[in-house]
């Protein structure tokens, strides 16, 4: 087990190693550099001077060890634009990713859990045909759209929710601006819970110990609440894992619509200013978060289900 | 007679059109992205209007008569934009989903068929791809690179190829082991003759299932970069980009954001319910029943 995890950790090192590679190399192929050289304010010696500042005239294989280095050491440089260090900017900015993350995977657990196992149960029946109509329609929403029209109905009608942004003095104030958006992302993902749930639940009420429970007179409410259901739920855990870099994706939109002060948000204006320091830090710590996520998850697997080992 | 008639019973693409034809829902995403596609192919000839053509006079103006959908914050009518706006739309998903499905089967079939390092070495990258937020990665590119079409169907092609390949993967596995490969390798064919005249065309009907429901999924990702402002670049239209910039007069023309979602909708609702109707006529055994 332990090596189990250890192993994993390095892949992901690796991984990690790789996709920064990659990135950097792009960066440096990229015509143009930072935007804050062509300000047309500074002159062309004072650019230049900006440049040698930010180590920018080094070859490319130095700007990264050196990058690298300071990121073994904890350092992740400082932002171009916003002049303070990523790392500050990241953490300042990390929790409310989280908070909007962790609520959507609870709106589409909580719904797409019980959706999918009553989808199942009757099957075929009206019930069924609707909640795959509404987990297809869930898959094939763009974001964007969905949060828009829900913002038309619920803040420019009705004026019920606030538009966007987010105000954590209160826990209700909170909660007001978590609604929309954390609905909105949850959606998503409740539709393919949902869809899981259902084909894991037919497959388990197909298996033996389901008749033999039914025929020794065992309550049919009984049989799905505790035989079909302990079994069924167990493959709906490694989806969580799956979605995970899709909840990062769709979280990354969704923060734009709704102007959640979170890590999507951060990227984007990073993409267009390149701020390459928090281009770079953005990519790992969302990279980090989801390798680590997806590592409890298998893990969290292997707690609730006995027969599975890891070597 | 009867005989001739059960023989035509027994064609297993007779057997598949006839379950396709059975399940309304991926009958009627069938109509309707026909329908949609010609409407987009045959845009000049249902609006007078040009889709860059500006009237400052006329913005923002809710659906008409002259203005069937009504016009957008430069007073372009956005019928349109939205037909218009849909051939570049359309286009990069089918452009992404075919580099993808292309990209795929070649890395699947390579993994499957060759077995040993190369296989290990393939589906270590594509499990490595899948379970990472490329999105953040597209942003990086697009922004860097500029985001032409090209670019943009490039992009999305490289970052989608990941579940073709394991399918292509799982049924070159199965398919390599069956009698008739094996005839064929011991009448002397060359492995690449085997895999290209013997395995591959085995694999087309998973290859179709997946390829539609990609053309779905790239007109999402095409969709939320130009929401985002790196996707399509105005004032070419895109359904995306008109999303993008009717977003700040939600408050005044809810409708400049209504129309183009609710295409980008219904158009990926459609695909993905094709590819599922696909799924069960051609390949009953993973129907979502039984599956």
């Amino acid at each position: 087990m332990g090596k189990y995890v250890v192993g994993r950790l390095l892949q992901a090192v690796v991984l990690l190693a790789v996709v920064s590679v990659i990135t950097f190399a792009l960066i440096m192929a990229a015509p143009g550099g930072p935007a804050i050289l062509y300000d047309p304010s500074i002159t062309a010696d004072e650019a230049e001077r900006i440049r040698a500042l930010l180590g920018l005239d080094q070859p490319a294989h130095i700007q990264y060890l050196r990058w690298l280095g300071n990121v073994i050491r904890g350092d992740l440089g400082t932002s171009y634009t916003l002049g303070l260090p990523v790392a500050e900017v990241i953490a300042h900015r990390l929790p409310a990713t989280l908070l909007l993350s962790g609520a959507s995977i609870l709106f589409a657990v909580a719904l797409g859990i019980p959706l999918g196992m009553l989808s199942a149960v009757r099957r075929n029946s009206w019930i069924d045909n609707a909640v795959t109509a509404i987990s297809f329609m869930g898959m094939s929403i763009p974001v964007f759209w969905y949060g828009l029209m829900l913002m038309i109905l619920f803040s420019v009608r009705w004026r019920l929710l606030p538009a966007g942004g987010l105000e954590t003095d209160t826990v209700a104030s909170t909660l007001k601006h978590l609604v929309l958006p954390a609905v909105v992302l949850g959606t998503v993902h409740m539709a393919e819970i949902t869809r899981y749930t259902r084909a894991s639940m037919l497959s388990v009420l197909h298996q033996d110990y389901i008749r033999t429970a039914r025929a020794k007179g065992v309550k049919e409410t009984w049989v799905l609440a505790k035989h079909a259901l302990k079994n069924a739920i167990l493959p709906v855990v490694t989806v969580i894992g799956l979605l995970l870099p899709k909840v990062a994706t769709g979280s990354a939109i969704t923060e734009q619509v709704f102007a959640w002060p979170g890590m999507g948000q951060l990227a984007v204006r990073a993409a267009y200013q390149r701020d390459y320091p928090v281009i770079m830090g953005v990519t790992l710590v969302v990279s980090v978060v989801v390798i680590l996520c997806n590592l409890v998850v298998d893990l969290l697997y292997v707690y609730l289900d006995p027969r599975v080992r890891y070597e | 007679m009867d005989n001739a008639e059960a023989a035509a019973e027994q064609q297993p693409s007779r057997r598949a059109l006839r379950r396709f034809l059975r399940n309304r829902m991926a009958v009627a995403a069938l109509v309707v992205l026909i329908l949609l596609h010609a409407a987009v192919a045959a845009a000049p000839l249902l609006t007078p209007h040009s889709p860059e053509a500006l009237n400052l006079l006329k913005r923002l103006r809710p659906p008409s008569a002259d203005h069937l959908l009504g016009t957008d914050e430069m007073g372009r009518d956005i019928l349109a934009r939205l037909l218009y706006g849909g051939r570049v739309s359309l286009g990069i998903g089918l452009a992404a989903m075919g580099g993808a499905v292309a990209l795929g089967t070649l890395l699947g079939s390579a993994a499957g068929f060759r077995g040993g390092w190369v296989d290990a070495i393939i589906m270590r990258i594509t499990d490595a791809m899948m379970s990472f937020p490329l999105f953040f990665f597209l942003l990086t590119v697009l922004a860097l690179l500029g985001s032409s079409i090209a670019n943009i169907v490039a992009v999305i092609a490289l970052t989608s190829w990941m579940n073709v390949a394991r399918i292509v993967r799982a049924e070159v596995l199965r398919i390599k082991q069956m009698q008739f490969v094996e005839a064929a390798r011991a009448l002397g064919s060359s492995p690449l003759r085997v895999l290209f005249r013997h395995v591959l065309p085995h694999c087309l009907s998973s290859v179709v299932v997946s390829a539609t429901l990609g053309v779905g999924s790239a007109i999402l990702t095409e969709s939320a970069l130009s929401y985002l402002g790196l996707g399509v670049t105005p004032p070419a239209p895109s359904w995306g980009n008109m999303l993008n910039s009717g977003r700040s007069h939600i408050w005044t023309a809810p409708h400049l954001v209504l129309f183009p979602g609710a295409m980008i909708f219904i158009t990926v609702l459609a695909y993905n319910a094709l590819g599922d109707g696909l799924r069960d006529a051609l390949d009953p055994a993973s129907s979502r029943d039984s599956r």
